[in-house]
């Protein structure tokens, strides 16, 4: 990057772009698999015009980890947890404030196009002589958050209550604040919030809204509450699951639903990786006929040039990724301390920055330390994978959730085989979808997570086996430069844009064939 | 005496809003009712009407403000002190009116625990007419408190087994928030399943929980060491805790080594007090039931006969990975 900002200015662009991206809490700030993704549809896309708009808890100074690219024509933050703090004490409370907390309760607990417009509504009789960021820190709020407890969990503590409504609601009232730039269609990366903002978009201008979700936001969100230390049990439901009443835990996870079921219900198309995760966008609300699979892609030239490791000699394993707590690093550690105890002659990568949960790193270097394993396991930080890859015999992921990991594509396109724990879309990389024809085959090694007996016995079972080895890296090189391709991705987006701008003059320039693609080796 | 005063008076005492508002009116009332019989009692000497005149009049008048105070009492409230005015003006006339009316207050200022007692009393009590706050208490109470009376919660193995997408999630998040090595087969079922959703978040769990249990296991294993022979209870104790802990099948190769060893040292430490059970007696019975859990029943019997100190028996089943 030529310097801090990236080219990256946050300010409404009045020109009208083709696509507006939504998306919370990562491009172009926070690098992993998302922001790589949406940095290559942007540059993969260069004859359509976009604008960003990047939703972030609050204003922290963090410098964009992406260069801007050039067919960017607007970028906005808009912060969810910063919505003023200075009370206002003295203010008439208008009588269709029950009539908004109504709407509210509706959309945080039910949600749906009709919920948002229904809340749009009542805001807007209200902001006519308030603005909303006003509003939120006024006697109406405090009636609000009076009558919505009343409805929807009398029985949790109110104080809880109050702070718990502040963060939601909060968040959702700076999506409904913000301004929105102009585009002609609005594309989210995710559900909850950017699916509301999405949504809203789509009610407010007509222009038609689409959703991309790589992991299953709404999923993910519930995990991390049901896990939460930070969110208070006021109801004491012992272990029974079917107790009606509400709590804070409840409260959130269903807000979470509720804005996920809003944005399916706006968005024309629903976009996700792979088949798997379709089933649960359809338990949460998504209309069947608006789904569609478009997977990843990468380039496949830029690996071509790898040769496979020697086979005699030191034993080679890496994982690829960002040494973060969802990879299990350490289940990969375990899993490579089995593996010494039978081959002496091993080498075991750790290959991606450590430098985003330092923390978790450090535990994960004490792990080595404690098994022993100092001259074995090796954290190479960031690097070029490219250079690594001719040395490496297997590719391993001990990932616990994933969406399309690209470290698989990348080894396949280097005709190395994979081992990874069954998550995401994996198995049907590494084992191929039930409709492939002709069948390739396998092209790895799919196990059960947290089992690092399991993974060490598949890595085990490769690397005792050149003649299996080359077979299952083979297939999984024609497997990924037959489906998995960048160009495959990018003329799949071209179109589904297309699509959606008909009404448009719209150009397709079939002559400019994208040739980037996002790399693991960036943090996948 | 105003009925303004009246109010303050009844305010300092601690009454509530309709409780003032009830006082207040009694005030006024006893005025309109003294000026009332005033107006009764010159009628009748101007018009030198009959004794029986002024009897109805009075009559009429306390039978209106008994009817007026009755109509406007506050709900569950004490009725001793109306009534008893009642009677005083049906006695005593308009004196008694002017009388009463003087007096309430003071008679009220002494009365100011009875006053507090009554309000409790009104809201603990007789609760037909639970105002908002008793209420909202009430519920966040109820919040807290275990419905012990609905069915018992279903085991989370069963829910692995066979429960809903969001039962199996929310146990999952139970088991995290709240672990315990009996859920350790829940778990491990759910790591498992073909519900990638629950997969997934099932391993995040096992992530957690793993990490606990190392630090519970070495904080054990730290704390028997320092046991000596006069620990015995405290040694069976945590001997039965590192067992149910190395029994999960989610501790590191070497932790369940060094908890099996200090399982073996408080076995013996435990049994000082029973009989004569050496390091090395433990050791052995704690090997014997490793190999009965193993299904190593050859190698459990070669062990048996070769055992001197036949006095100790096995101990319980320890289930590893």
């Amino acid at each position: 990057m030529a310097d801090d900002s990236g080219g990256w200015t946050d300010a409404l662009s009045a020109e009208t772009a083709d696509v507006c991206i939504i998306v919370e809490g990562a491009y172009p700030y926070v690098p992993g698999g998302v922001s790589s993704w949406i940095d290559w549809l942007i540059t993969s896309q260069p004859q359509t015009s976009f604008s960003v708009v990047a939703l972030l808890p609050r204003p922290t100074g963090q410098k964009p980890r992406y260069r801007r690219p050039p067919n960017v024509i607007g970028f906005q933050n808009v912060y969810l947890q910063d919505f003023g703090s200075r009370p206002i004490k003295r203010l008439r409370v208008p009588a269709s404030t029950t009539a908004l907390a109504e709407a509210l309760s509706e959309l945080t607990t039910v949600g749906g196009s009709r919920s948002l417009a229904g809340v749009q509504r009542q805001l807007s009789v209200i902001t006519r002589t308030l603005p909303l960021p006003v509003l939120f820190n006024s006697p109406i709020a405090w009636r609000l958050v009076e009558e919505m407890y009343r409805i929807e969990m009398p029985f949790a503590s109110f104080l809880h209550y109050f702070w718990g409504w502040r963060a939601i609601l909060g968040g959702l009232f700076a999506t409904l604040d913000c301004p929105l730039p102009p585009a002609r269609i609005y594309h989210t990366i995710s559900t909850g919030y950017a699916g509301v903002l999405a949504a809203r978009a789509s009610i407010e201008t007509g222009r038609p809204a689409l959703l991309t979700e790589h992991g299953i936001y709404t999923n993910e969100r519930r995990i991390e509450l049901l896990m939460a230390e930070w969110v208070a049990d006021t109801v004491d439901k012992g272990h029974a699951l079917d107790d009606p009443r509400f709590d804070l835990r409840d409260m959130w996870v269903r807000a979470f639903e509720a804005y996920a079921r809003t944005c399916y219900e706006a968005c024309a198309e629903v976009v996700t990786l792979y088949g798997d995760n379709q089933r649960a966008q359809l338990v949460l609300g998504a209309d069947s006929h608006r789904l569609k699979v478009i997977a990843n892609g990468i380039d496949p030239s830029r690996f071509a040039a790898v040769t496979p490791a020697p086979d005699g000699g030191i034993r080679v394993i890496a994982l690829i990724g960002r040494v973060v707590p969802i990879k299990d690093v350490k289940t990969y550690i375990r899993a490579a301390k089995h593996l010494a105890v039978r081959l002496p002659a091993l080498k075991a990568y750790v290959i991606g920055p450590t430098d985003e949960d330092e923390a978790y790193a450090e535990e994960c270097r004490q792990l080595v330390r404690d098994l022993g394993l100092e001259a074995i396991v090796e954290f190479t930080g960031a690097v070029d994978i490219v250079q690594y890859m001719p040395r490496i015999h297997v590719v391993v992921l001990t990932s616990l959730s994933e969406s399309q990991p690209l470290v698989v594509l990348e080894a396949g396109a280097a005709g190395i085989p994979f081992v990874a724990t069954n998550v995401g879309s994996c198995r049907e990389i590494i084992e191929g979808r039930r409709d492939e024809f002709p069948p390739l085959g396998r092209g790895g090694i799919v196990t059960d997570v947290v089992d690092d007996r399991a993974i060490a016995d598949a890595v085990w079972s490769l690397l005792t086996d050149s003649a299996l080895r080359r077979q299952y890296g083979e297939t999984l090189r024609a497997r990924v430069t037959g489906i998995y391709t960048s160009v495959k991705a990018a003329e799949a987006y071209r179109e589904l844009y297309a699509r959606h701008l008909k009404d448009e003059l719209w150009v397709v320039n079939s002559a400019r064939q994208p040739n980037l693609a996002p790399s693991a080796a960036e943090g996948g | 005496m105003s009925a303004g005063a009246n109010s303050s008076e009844a305010r300092s005492l601690g009454l509530s809003e309709p409780g003032r508002r009830a006082a207040g009116d009694l005030g006024w009332s006893l005025l309109g009712l003294f000026a009332a019989e005033l107006v009764l009692l010159a009628a009748s000497y101007r018009l030198n009407a009959p004794w029986s005149f002024w009897l109805a009049g009075h009559l009429l008048l306390v039978a209106a403000f008994a009817v007026r105070g009755w109509r406007h009492r506050e709900p569950g409230r004490d009725l001793s002190e109306f009534g008893l005015t009642v009677l005083a003006v049906l006695i005593g006339g308009p004196a008694a009116a002017a009388l009463v009316a003087l007096a309430l207050p003071l008679w009220r200022r002494q009365r100011v625990q009875p006053a507090l007692l009554a309000a409790w009393y009104d809201r603990i009590a007789l609760s037909g007419d639970i105002d908002a706050v008793t209420r909202l208490a009430d519920t966040v109470a109820m919040g807290r408190a275990l419905r012990t009376n609905e069915t018992l919660p279903r085991p989370f193995a069963d829910v692995m087994a066979s429960g809903s997408l969001a039962d199996r999630q929310t146990a999952l998040g139970l088991i995290a928030r709240h672990f315990s090595p009996a859920y350790a087969d829940a778990l491990k079922a759910a790591l498992v399943t073909g519900e990638p959703l629950v997969r997934v978040q099932a391993a995040a769990v096992a992530v957690k929980v793993r990490g606990e249990l190392k630090s519970a296991v070495r904080g054990g294993i730290a704390q028997a060491a320092q046991m000596g022979s006069g620990d015995g209870t405290a040694a069976a104790d945590l001997s039965r805790a590192l067992r149910d802990f190395v029994a999960t099948g989610l501790l590191e190769d070497d932790d369940c080594v060094a908890a099996n060893a200090a399982i073996a040292r408080l076995v013996a430490i435990a049994s000082n007090g029973a009989g004569p059970l050496t390091y090395e007696g433990a050791m052995r019975a704690h090997l014997e039931t490793e190999l009965l859990r193993s299904g190593d029943y050859a190698g459990f019997r070669a062990m048996r006969a070769n055992r001197s100190d036949a006095a100790a028996g096995p101990v319980e089943t320890v289930h590893g990975r």
